[in-house]
C-alpha cells in the first residue's frame, strides 16, 4: 500500500489532501496509545506533513523565517533544527532563505524519522501534483519554461521531483534550459535554448559548472538544443541546425534556390575538440519532408526547415555503435552508420516511419494506418525494440506513446502496445516517451504542461501539472539510480545555511590579517588574507532578513 | 521552442534599451558629478578638561545604499582614553544589523576594527546619520588629532563606496579647579601647630 496525494502548490496557496494509507490521517495510533506527532508549517508546508513523507518545500523567500507549530503526543518528540527534542505543543521559528533547509527528527516508538523542509524560491513556476499508485520512478527531471509564465516567475530552472511531486533538487539557470537528463558520470546537463547563447552545459549537484561545449566549424552556427548525450567513450555528441545553400524546394512548394537548415550532428571531446560529423543533407533528400509541415514558415527559403532534428542518441547493439535520429519534419526516424573513416560512415541503415525510401522498414500491426507524425524522443531498446512519442500531428488522433519490435534483418517493425491519455487530445511539439523496464511509461506529454507515469495499461500513478509552461521533455531516473543524499548534499552546497555562529566566527577575528594571531581561515570567506567588513558582509547578506544575531 | 523572431525583437529593444541609458549617463556626467559621500569625526573640534567624560560621533553624509561599513580611529594617547564605541542609528533604519565595537587600544592610541552590516539581503540605507558613538576620557592637557583609518564602506551589492575622510580634534584643557596650597604653607601651619600645642602643655602643667 502506498500513500495517495493529490495537491496543487501555488503562489501562498497550498492546497493539499492526503489520504496516507501506509501512515494514515494524522492523529492515527502509530504504536499502541502513542498517536504521531502533527507539525504545520507557516507558509505551509507541501505535502502536508506524514511521518512517510521525508521531504517538503515551503515557499518561503517573501519571509525571513518558518514557523512550525508542532503537536508532539506523549511518548514521541520532535526536534526541530537541531534544537532538543520536546515533547507536547509548540512553536519553534527558523530562519530560512531560498533554496535553504532544516531538518526535523521525529521521535516515536517506533523509531526516528528525518525530514528535511527546505525554502523554494518565489519566483518557482507553480504546479499541482497526483499520485495514485506506486511508481517505478523515483525522480522526474524536468525543465517547466515552455509558454508563458506570469510577472515574477523564472523560465530559468532545472528542477527534479519526487514521486510525492515535490522538487527536492533545482537550479536556476541564466537562461532557459531545455533536456535536462542525468548524465552516465553522476553529473546532470541541460542545453541552453535562447539564441545566441545556445550551449550545452553540464554541472556537478553542487552547481559547479563543469564544461560548457558548442559545436564545431565548420558548422558556423550554435548548438541545437533538442538533445544531447554523453557517450561511453567520454565524449559528447551535440546537434545543430546549420544553414546549406541551395536545394530545390519546388517540389514542396518552396523556393527552387533555398537555404536550408541541415540537421548536423558533431561528436566533441570534453575539450570541445571535434571528432566526427554528419550532415543530415548528404544522405537524406528534402523531399522526404513530411507533407504535413510543408508550411510557409518552414519552407522559408532564407533557412528551411526542412529535417527538423529532435533526438539524436549513440546506441550499441551488437550491429554496430550507430546513431538512432528523429526527424520531425520528415516524421522518419533513421538508423545512421558511424563509422568514421569507413566507407560507410553516415549512411542510413534504416527508417522508420515518414515517407518511403528504400531502407524503410516494414510496419506492421500498427492500428493508426498514418503511423506517426511529427514524433519526438525515438528511444532505441537493449531488446531491439523502440519506444516513440507520436505527437500525431494533422491525424485529428491523440499523441501517443508507440512502441514497436524491430526486426533489423527482416526489415520490419512491428507494432507492439502504445498508451494514450485521456486528458490529451493533441501536442503540436514535444513530448517524451519513456518505457521503465518495469513496464510503466513517463511521459511528457508535450505542450501540454503534463507529465504522468502510467501502468502498461495507460493508467496515470503520478501525474505533475504545471499551471503555466511546459517541460520540454520529462526524464525519469529510476530507483537506485541516483540517492536522495547527493540531491540534498547538492542542495545544501548551493544554498549553504548560514547563521549567527558564522558571524561570531567573523566576528572573533575581525580587524585580523593573515599571520597574526587570532587570524582564523574560515572566516576570511574572499581568501583575501584579512577578516574585513567584506567578510562580515557576505555572511551577513545571507542571513535571513529580520536575523537578530548576539 | 522559442519564436527566433521574437527574440530578435527582444534582443533589439534590450540594445536600444541600453543605449538609451548610456546616453542618460553621459549626460548626467555632463550636468552633474555626484560628490563620494563624508565619512566624518562630529563635532570635527571641541575642547574638553582634563578629567572629563564626552563623546564624539563617527558620521556619514550623502550616502547611497550603505550595506555594511567598517574604520579605524587613531587618537592621541596619554591626552585621550577610549572607553567605549556604540553602534548609531543610521544603519539600523535599513532592518537589523550586526555590530562589531572594535578593539580600543589605549596605550596605542587607537580603536581598531569596527565594523557593522545590514542582515539579510536587504537594500542598503541611502542618507546621512550617524553611524557610531565614540565616548573618551580626557586625561591630560594637549590636543589629540582624531583620524579615520581602514575606512570601507560597501552598497548591497557589496561593492565598495568610494568616500571622503574628514578628521577631527580634541582640545583637552589642564584642570582649573580649588588650587592646591603650597608646600611652604602647610609646612608653616604644621610648625605653628607644633610651638601652640607646647606653649598649651607647658601652661597645663604650670597650673
Amino acid at each position: 500500500m502506498h500513500p495517495h496525494i493529490i495537491g496543487t502548490h501555488s503562489i501562498g496557496l497550498v492546497l493539499l489532501i492526503v489520504v496516507s494509507v501506509l501512515a494514515g490521517p494524522p492523529g492515527l495510533s502509530i504504536s499502541e496509545g502513542v498517536t504521531a506527532p502533527q507539525i504545520t508549517g507557516s507558509p505551509a508546508l507541501f505535502p502536508a506533513f506524514d511521518t512517510s513523507i521525508s521531504d517538503y518545500i515551503t515557499r518561503c523567500a517573501s519571509s525571513p523565517s518558518v514557523e512550525l507549530t508542532v503537536n508532539a503526543p506523549a511518548g514521541t518528540s520532535v526536534s526541530v533544527d537541531g534544537q532538543p527534542p520536546r515533547t507536547g505543543s509548540f512553536t519553534s521559528i527558523v530562519a530560512l532563505t531560498s533554496g535553504q533547509s532544516f531538518l526535523l527528527l521525529v521521535n516515536t516508538p517506533t523509531g526516528t524519522s528525518e525530514h528535511v523542509i527546505r525554502c523554494l524560491p518565489s519566483d518557482f513556476p507553480t504546479w499541482s501534483t497526483e499520485r495514485t499508485g506506486p511508481t517505478q520512478a523515483e525522480w522526474y527531471m524536468v525543465t517547466p519554461n515552455i509558454g508563458t509564465l506570469p510577472p515574477g516567475f523564472s523560465d530559468g530552472y532545472v528542477a527534479i521531483f519526487d514521486n510525492n511531486g515535490v522538487p527536492v533538487w533545482w537550479l536556476q539557470s541564466t537562461t532557459p534550459p531545455i533536456d535536462f537528463k542525468l548524465l552516465p558520470n553522476g553529473n546532470v546537463a541541460w542545453q541552453h535554448a535562447v539564441s545566441g547563447r545556445q550551449r550545452f552545459e553540464e554541472h556537478e549537484f553542487n552547481g559547479t559548472l563543469v564544461r560548457s561545449l558548442i559545436v564545431q566549424p565548420p558548422v558556423a552556427v550554435a548548438n541545437d538544443f533538442h538533445d544531447s548525450q554523453l557517450l561511453p567513450n567520454g565524449n559528447y555528441l551535440l546537434g545543430a541546425y546549420s544553414p546549406r545553400c541551395c536545394f530545390d524546394l519546388s517540389a514542396l512548394g518552396g523556393s527552387a534556390n533555398a537555404t536550408i537548415l541541415d540537421a548536423v550532428l558533431q561528436e566533441v571531446r570534453p575539450n570541445n575538440q571535434l571528432v566526427w560529423q554528419w550532415n543530415g543533407a548528404d544522405v537524406i533528400s528534402v523531399n522526404e519532408m513530411h507533407p504535413q509541415f510543408r508550411t510557409p514558415v518552414n519552407l522559408d527559403p532564407g533557412g528551411a526547415d526542412v529535417f527538423h532534428l529532435n533526438s539524436y542518441e549513440q546506441i550499441s547493439d551488437g550491429l554496430g555503435d550507430d546513431i538512432i535520429i528523429s526527424m520531425r519534419h520528415t516524421s522518419g526516424v533513421y538508423r545512421i552508420r558511424r563509422d568514421p573513416g569507413g566507407a560507410d560512415d553516415g549512411a542510413i541503415i534504416w527508417k522508420l516511419g515518414g515517407l518511403p525510401r528504400p531502407e524503410s522498414l516494414t510496419i506492421i500491426g500498427d492500428p493508426r494506418s498514418g503511423h506517426f507524425v511529427g514524433q519526438h524522443d525515438a528511444r532505441l531498446h537493449s531488446d531491439g525494440s523502440i519506444t516513440i512519442h507520436d505527437n500525431a500531428n494533422g491525424t485529428n488522433l491523440p499523441p501517443r506513446a508507440v512502441h514497436y519490435q524491430l526486426d533489423q534483418t527482416a526489415r520490419t517493425a512491428t507494432w507492439l502496445d502504445e498508451i494514450t491519455d485521456p486528458a490529451i487530445t493533441a501536442a503540436f511539439c514535444c513530448g517524451s516517451a519513456r518505457l521503465l523496464p518495469g513496464g510503466n511509461w513517463v511521459m511528457g506529454w508535450g505542450a501540454n504542461r503534463l507529465s504522468t507515469e502510467t501502468d502498461v495499461d495507460g493508467n496515470r500513478l503520478f501525474l505533475l501539472t504545471f499551471d503555466d509552461v511546459f517541460s520540454y521533455r520529462t526524464h525519469p531516473v529510476l530507483l537506485g539510480d541516483l540517492s536522495r543524499s547527493v540531491l540534498l548534499a547538492g542542495m545544501d552546497a548551493q544554498f549553504p545555511r548560514t547563521d549567527c555562529a558564522d558571524l561570531a566566527l567573523v566576528k572573533a577575528s575581525f580587524g585580523k590579517h593573515q599571520g597574526q594571531p587570532g587570524f582564523d581561515p574560515g572566516a576570511d570567506i574572499n581568501q583575501d588574507g584579512v577578516v574585513d567588513v567584506k567578510d562580515l558582509a557576505f555572511v551577513a547578506q545571507h542571513l535571513p532578513a529580520g536575523t537578530h544575531c548576539p | 521552442v522559442r519564436d527566433k523572431k521574437e527574440e530578435t525583437v527582444m534582443f533589439s529593444m534590450k540594445g536600444a534599451r541600453i543605449v538609451l541609458l548610456l546616453g542618460i549617463v553621459l549626460l548626467a556626467g555632463v550636468v552633474h558629478v555626484a560628490a563620494a559621500p563624508l565619512l566624518s569625526i562630529e563635532p570635527p573640534s571641541q575642547s574638553v578638561h582634563a578629567g572629563q567624560s564626552f563623546s564624539l560621533d563617527v558620521k556619514i553624509t550623502g550616502v547611497t545604499d550603505l550595506f555594511a561599513f567598517q574604520f579605524a580611529l587613531a587618537f592621541t594617547p596619554g591626552v585621550l582614553a577610549a572607553t567605549s564605541i556604540t553602534e548609531g542609528p543610521f544603519l539600523a533604519r535599513g532592518g537589523t544589523t550586526f555590530f562589531i565595537p572594535g578593539t580600543i587600544d589605549n596605550a596605542g592610541g587607537t580603536i581598531a576594527a569596527t565594523g557593522d552590516s545590514l542582515l539579510g539581503p536587504l537594500a542598503g540605507v541611502t542618507g546621512s546619520g550617524t553611524l557610531a558613538t565614540i565616548s573618551f576620557q580626557a586625561l591630560a592637557g594637549g590636543t589629540s588629532p582624531l583620524t579615520l583609518t581602514q575606512v570601507l564602506l560597501l552598497d548591497s551589492q557589496l561593492g565598495e563606496i568610494p568616500v571622503s575622510l574628514r578628521a577631527g580634534a580634541v582640545t583637552v584643557q589642564p584642570a582649573t579647579g580649588v588650587p592646591e596650597p603650597r608646600a611652604t604653607l602647610l609646612l608653616t601651619l604644621s610648625l605653628a601647630g607644633l610651638l601652640g600645642g607646647g606653649w598649651w602643655r607647658r601652661q597645663r602643667t604650670a597650673s
